[in-house]
């Protein structure tokens, strides 16, 4: 298994895939297995996703709209709202397909339709794959991740994002073979020759503030103990939302740095959390967040800091390769999937990121995309959707220990 | 990083660890009960029913079943832990090949899955989820299936356990292989190498075999040649005797007589030689001084003729003056001796300076040497002739004392015998024969018993008077005219009242007829019965019948066996009127 990374900023959609797999290709010495592919919505990826299955067909491809580029491990590759970056998988011991369908009202549907195509395209129906790479669109990830593990079991692991745009207008694509959606489910199912590893982190820590969702429908929070979200969530970040009090508006990035949690569960005596980032005050001084939330459950204010967001990416790849059977050094190469939220907070610390994730990743390539919600597997195992999260997925060889 | 976040992480890293570390306990807990199973057990249906016992619990299955290919690219269950797949069959397609080739696959919906689906309803119905690895080993293969009865019940983990199951089981498997291959290959190895060290020693045994077959031809014809020789020199030696007793011979002819007389008894001696070769038998021996030997050799005329004949030569003598005794015959040590110098004379004859050094020591050999022969344990005295000559090749050193191989070989003058008599002489005296060999030279080292009695002085001269007779009768019993008359005119000297007869039969008849006070009698006579079956029947005439053997071989089986019934000394042509006397006087006195 070989891995290598490529990206190219280029404004030209057709020159920007041509540089990028050219780059692909001559670092692998061949044609890879399997591209995932990240670029800006401010590409026409029409035609770049088009160019790049020209250049190669019958590669299974997958992806989506990365907020303003990409990151690997040459650096932050944005240039005026525009990158793309792929990160190719050599190795024809493995197995590799992807599949994409139109979510619309039954993203459960989708999520089975796009796998069976998946693992037709790998040759390998009814097999469980080592890992589910997806890319969603905001709104339906936790059930596209019910509909994966329904199908193909609960202890499969998944690791996505949410496609993003680079101003929350809603321009986020699905990039799934040929296919360039707006509400989509990508994903390729991965039947590697070798291991995997994976970590989901927050990386925010609990403040005192808690409280219960009394009432909540999909991802709009009414209320927290029975008074307006938007004014709970006011008191316990000490008025940093006031000024769009009552009448609303965009909290993205303002509010990156106190997100909502909420405990999925425990390691001993410390609970670990889904984090919800609030996007938006709503009429009636509701908060709409990037999660579904549910009416009853707990919630507790995070918070971070710049600093924290800006070393958290190594230490969550440090966490991946600590979980996988192989050691930093035998890395093959990896996959980052990074919020956007925060990636816009720390936008000038990007190198900085950048510098932390090359030895935690043991200076293999890798390709982070920057998605507006993570999909990822926790340490209990549970796959779950989150914001303000940082999903790793590392390959590496087969060992036996 | 804040620090309370990093305390944070570390804590959940902490115990991210710890849950992995027992969950890794478990699968190697499990691993390791698989393992155990595999390698203790030798039943095959045995081993997999244990197999599904012990990984049922970490594996999660219902039931699960083992598939062999069986030699017509289908596989077949040879274990199952339920009757339900006992009669299946698989044709390995894009899963199972996969499987085959060494990757554990997880399949959470059987249906979807071309194996699977092409199994009968019941078996369908039974299992919707399953997870398949090998067990390989570089002469078995062996698929390991568990099933479950519901969709997607097989996780990541299972498949994780099952890949690092499926390794090590194959690991395990091929290292039992390798050390039975090894064991058997070891086993081979050892086999060949005995093979080998018996072809050895049949090819050492063949060629000894050959050796002494050669020997034994030479022996018989040698044989029967100095049997003749024998007696035709028994008158060159005993007529000359008679005819010195003759008090008015005159002094030239007693002169001319009695070298007659001396060149009969060396003919005599170099024939017995011959027999030695011939016969592997000792020839009468006493006690000795290898340097009386050495220094007798050195002074005798066949020395001072073979010197003279290699100009160049040196001879040096270095002899041990503590040197211990041994039992032997003089004449054929001696003759040994001649023959090594000689062999060493021509080794040297091409050097300008050739050197040879016969020396003489006392050895104890308190372990087996393994020269050339086989010296063992014992006290010896150690005679050596060392030359600075060119060496001896391997293969002739191989071959060096068969008879007539040397001269062949080595462009050796002489008879062909002379090492072959040096072997044989050491054979006869219990002795061994190393040779070390180089580019510098070569060394023969005799090793000879040692014997703590003390040598003779020399030999005494018996007058006459002890050993005559009185008139007692003999009967002299010999095939050969000339033998009968020879000893009937000694025995008539002697005193006695001979008669004689020339065959075994006409000497039954004879003492059936008739006492007589003793028989010489010749042991081997041809027509007719042999001296040891006449004596037997004449002791059931005459019990108790003395009796002196005489014969031209050595002292063979016949010989002990007549002497056993009774018969008296042994007396080896040919004899003197002395050793006549003597014999015949100390059997009448008996």
């Amino acid at each position: 298994m070989k891995i290598a990374s490529a990206a190219s900023t280029d404004p030209n959609p057709h020159r920007a895939a041509t540089k990028a797999h050219g780059m692909l290709v001559e670092k692998l010495g061949g044609p890879p297995q399997l591209m995932l592919v990240h670029s800006s919505c401010a590409y026409d990826n029409e035609a770049l996703v088009g160019q790049l299955r020209t250049l190669a067909p019958g590669v299974p491809l997958q992806g989506g709209t990365s907020c303003l580029g990409v990151i690997t491990e040459s650096g932050f590759q944005s240039r005026d709202g525009l990158g793309v970056g792929i990160l190719g998988v050599l190795d024809p011991e493995g197995g590799y397909g992807v599949g994409i369908a139109e979510s619309e009202d039954d993203p459960q549907s989708a999520a089975r339709s796009a796998l069976d195509q998946a693992l037709a395209e790998a040759d390998r129906p009814g097999e469980l794959p080592g890992v589910v790479v997806t890319t969603s669109y905001p709104g339906h990830e936790e059930f596209t991740i019910g509909a994966i593990e329904d199908y193909l079991g609960a202890n499969v692991p998944i690791i996505g994002g949410t496609s993003a745009d680079n101003d929350m207008s809603g321009q986020w694509q699905q990039f799934g073979n040929d296919s360039v959606r707006r509400q989509a489910i990508s994903v390729a199912t991965l039947f590697p020759s070798g291991e995997i590893g994976y970590s989901f982190h927050s990386g925010y820590e609990p403040t005192r503030h808690r409280g219960r969702a009394t009432r909540a429908e999909g991802r709009i929070l009414y209320e927290i103990d029975g008074r307006p979200a938007a004014r709970v969530y006011n008191e316990w970040t000490e008025g940093l939302i006031a000024e769009l009090l009552p009448e609303g508006g965009n909290l993205v990035p303002t509010t990156a740095f106190t997100p909502l949690g909420n405990p999925v569960g425990q390691v001993g005596d410390i609970p670990y959390f889904r984090l919800s980032y609030p996007v938006e005050v709503l009429a009636g001084e509701a908060l709409l967040l990037y999660t579904d939330v549910r009416k009853g459950c707990d919630l507790v204010l995070m918070t971070g800091t710049h600093d924290s967001l800006a070393t958290r990416a190594g230490r969550v790849a440090a966490a991946a390769v600590d979980a996988a059977p192989f050691r930093v050094d035998e890395i093959r190469g990896a996959l980052v999937l990074f919020c956007a939220g925060c990636m816009l907070a720390i936008r000038d610390r990007m190198e900085e990121v950048v510098k932390n994730l090359r030895p935690a990743l043991g200076h293999a390539p890798f390709l982070t995309a920057f998605t507006l919600g993570e999909q990822g597997c926790f340490i209990g195992g549970e796959n779950r959707h989150g914001n303000l999260m940082i999903a790793v997925l590392v390959f590496g060889p087969l060992r036996v220990e | 990083m804040d620090t309370s976040e990093e305390l944070r992480e570390a804590l959940l890293n902490l115990e991210d660890a710890r849950k992995r570390e027992a969950h890794q306990r478990r699968m190697a807990e499990a691993l390791l009960a698989g393992l155990r199973v595999l390698v203790l057990t030798e039943d095959v249906g045995e081993l997999f029913g244990k197999l599904f016992d012990v990984m049922r619990e970490p594996l999660e299955f219902e039931a699960a079943f083992v598939l062999t290919a069986n030699g017509e690219g289908t596989l077949r269950p040879v274990a199952s832990s339920v009757p339900l797949f006992a009669d299946t069959v698989w044709r390995p397609r894009a899963m199972l090949e996969r499987v085959i080739g060494g990757q554990p696959v997880a399949v959470f919906d059987t249906q979807l899955v071309e194996e699977w689906s092409s199994q009968p309803p019941p078996v369908r119905q039974a299992v919707r989820s399953a997870l398949h690895f090998s067990i390989h080993t570089a002469e078995r293969k062996a698929l390991f299936v568990c099933t479950h009865s519901h969709r997607a019940h097989f996780s990541r983990d299972h498949v994780l356990l099952a890949r690092r199951f499926s390794m090590l089981a194959t690991q395990a498997l091929q290292k039992l292989e390798s050390e039975a291959k090894l064991a058997d290959l070891q086993e081979r190895l050892d086999t060949e190498a005995k093979l080998a060290t018996l072809n050895r020693k049949l090819v050492e045994s063949e060629k000894k075999l050959a050796r002494a077959r050669k020997m034994e031809a030479v022996g018989l014809l040698a044989g029967g040649v100095a049997h003749d020789l024998n007696n035709i020199l028994s008158g060159i030696v005993s007529y000359p005797e008679l005819l010195l007793m003759e008090e008015d011979l005159p002094p030239a002819y007693r002169e001319a007589i009695e070298t007659i007389r001396e060149s009969g008894l060396r003919a005599a001696a170099v024939v017995e030689d011959l027999l030695t070769v011939a016969r592997g038998a000792a020839s009468s021996r006493e006690i000795l001084n290898l340097n009386r030997i050495v220094r007798q050799s050195l002074i005798s005329p066949e020395y001072q003729s073979l010197m003279l004949s290699y100009p160049t030569a040196t001879v040096r003598c270095d002899l041990d003056s503590d040197l211990l005794n041994i039992r032997a015959s003089e004449v054929h040590v001696g003759k040994a001796l001649i023959n090594l110098v000689a062999n060493a004379a021509e080794a040297v004859c091409d050097r300008t300076e050739g050197a040879i050094v016969i020396s003489t020591e006392n050895r104890y050999v308190d372990r087996p040497l393994r020269g050339y022969d086989e010296v063992r344990v014992g006290e010896f005295a150690v005679l050596r002739v060392s030359d600075n000559g060119r060496g001896i090749s391997d293969q002739d050193l191989e071959r060096i004392f068969e008879p007539f191989y040397a001269r062949k070989a080595m462009g050796r003058s002489g008879t062909g015998l002379g090492l072959t008599v040096v072997w044989n002489t050491m054979q006869d005296h219990d002795g061994y024969v190393d040779v070390t060999t180089d580019d510098h030279g070569t060394t023969f080292a005799l090793y000879f018993p040692v014997t703590r009695e003390a040598a003779a002085d020399g030999s005494v001269k018996i007058p006459l008077e002890d050993y005559r007779g009185a008139g007692q009768t003999v009967l002299v019993v010999d095939d050969l005219e000339d033998q009968r008359k020879l000893a009937s005119v000694m025995l008539r000297r002697l005193g006695y009242t001979p008669d004689a007869v020339a065959s075994g039969e006409e000497a039954v008849e004879y003492v059936s007829k008739r006492p007589v006070d003793l028989v010489l009698l010749d042991m081997i006579m041809d027509p007719g019965i042999n001296g040891r079956q006449t004596y037997e029947r004449m002791i059931e005439i005459r019990p108790g019948q003395k009796a002196v053997i005489a014969s031209g071989f050595s002292q063979t089986d016949d010989v002990k066996a007549a002497q056993k019934m009774g018969a008296g000394r042994y007396l080896k042509k040919p004899y003197t009127l002395e050793k006549l006397g003597q014999a015949v006087r100390e059997e009448l006195a008996k």
